[in-house]
């Protein structure tokens, strides 16, 4: 993954929100996946246009946390995102 | 003990508010005294009307309705903090504490609305970043001067130009940085950092 990337949510996905955790379902692997409120940020932003950096920056910026960091807890949650087969590059 | 100051425009509500706080911070109600840690602002009608001002003075909690919109509207306004004013009075608490310390906090599932909103703030920043290098040097200096909140006239006379000619540089400088009135473009110029001298 790189910080030019721009993931993109997948079509199928559907999603039930309970209090402040979210629960997307992927019909094509048949599983549910709960998302704690960062994760569904990140998941949220990915619309296949905002950069990988964009995310990170945002994050830095709101979070007050070095540039490297975020982009380090973002590239972590895309990651598993992308294991679930809830996104793509 | 955290001093809160409570702002509100329906005092039934605020009472409440302030009676269900008071236990764990020390509350005073209606304007704000001069050394209080938070400032809470509860009002159903429009909650951002009075946040910049009070922003200036502590930071500020919002509570309002549970939408996203008011949210944002409440962040571009200044706020610290936002939560709906139909969360538990415990949530409430616990977030006046955190925002008296300068932590932000927003409903969790808005977080996503309130990261799209800096990465769309951050890509005009960078667009008008972009946009400077094609302002002229007299244009540069217009800009600057209306960045730290010059007028018209004292922008004239500092640079020995008639207020006429700064009328015409700062309609040419709001037609290349693509922005359309004379709050957004202070706003643009802050965001830039050019109201540092």
């Amino acid at each position: 993954m790189k910080p030019s990337d721009r993931p993109r949510r997948v079509d199928e996905v559907t999603e039930r929100r309970e209090g402040s955790m979210v629960t997307v379902y992927h019909p094509l692997t048949g599983r549910a996946h709960a998302l704690n409120p960062t994760a569904y940020a990140i998941w949220e932003l990915c619309d296949g246009e905002t950069l990988v950096e964009e995310m990170a920056a945002a994050v830095a910026g709101l979070a007050g946390l070095a540039p490297e960091e975020a982009l380090g807890q973002v590239t972590r949650t895309l990651a598993d995102l992308a294991d679930a087969r809830l996104i793509t590059f | 003990m955290v001093k809160v100051g409570l702002v509100g425009d329906d005092t039934d509500q605020t009472a409440l508010l302030a009676a269900a706080l008071s236990a764990e911070v020390s509350v005073a109600e209606g304007t704000p005294p001069p050394d209080c840690d938070v400032i809470v602002v509860h009002a159903s009608a429009d909650p951002t009307r009075r946040v910049g001002e009070l922003a200036a003075l502590a930071p500020v909690m919002v509570l309002g309705p549970d939408c996203e919109e008011s949210l944002l509207a409440a962040v571009d306004a200044g706020a610290t903090s936002y939560l709906p004013d139909s969360a538990p009075l415990a949530e409430i608490a616990q977030a006046v504490q955190a925002t008296a310390k300068g932590v932000a906090v927003v409903p969790p599932l808005m977080l996503g609305a309130l990261l799209r909103r800096e990465i769309e703030r951050r890509r005009r920043l960078g667009a008008a970043q972009e946009a400077l290098d094609t302002l002229t040097p007299r244009e540069r200096e217009v800009l600057a001067h209306a960045a730290r909140g010059a007028n018209r006239r004292e922008i004239a006379e500092t640079l020995y130009i008639s207020p006429d000619t700064v009328r015409t540089h700062l309609q040419r400088i709001m037609a290349k940085l693509d922005v359309h009135s004379a709050a957004e473009l202070a706003a643009l110029a802050t965001g830039l950092g050019l109201e540092e001298p």
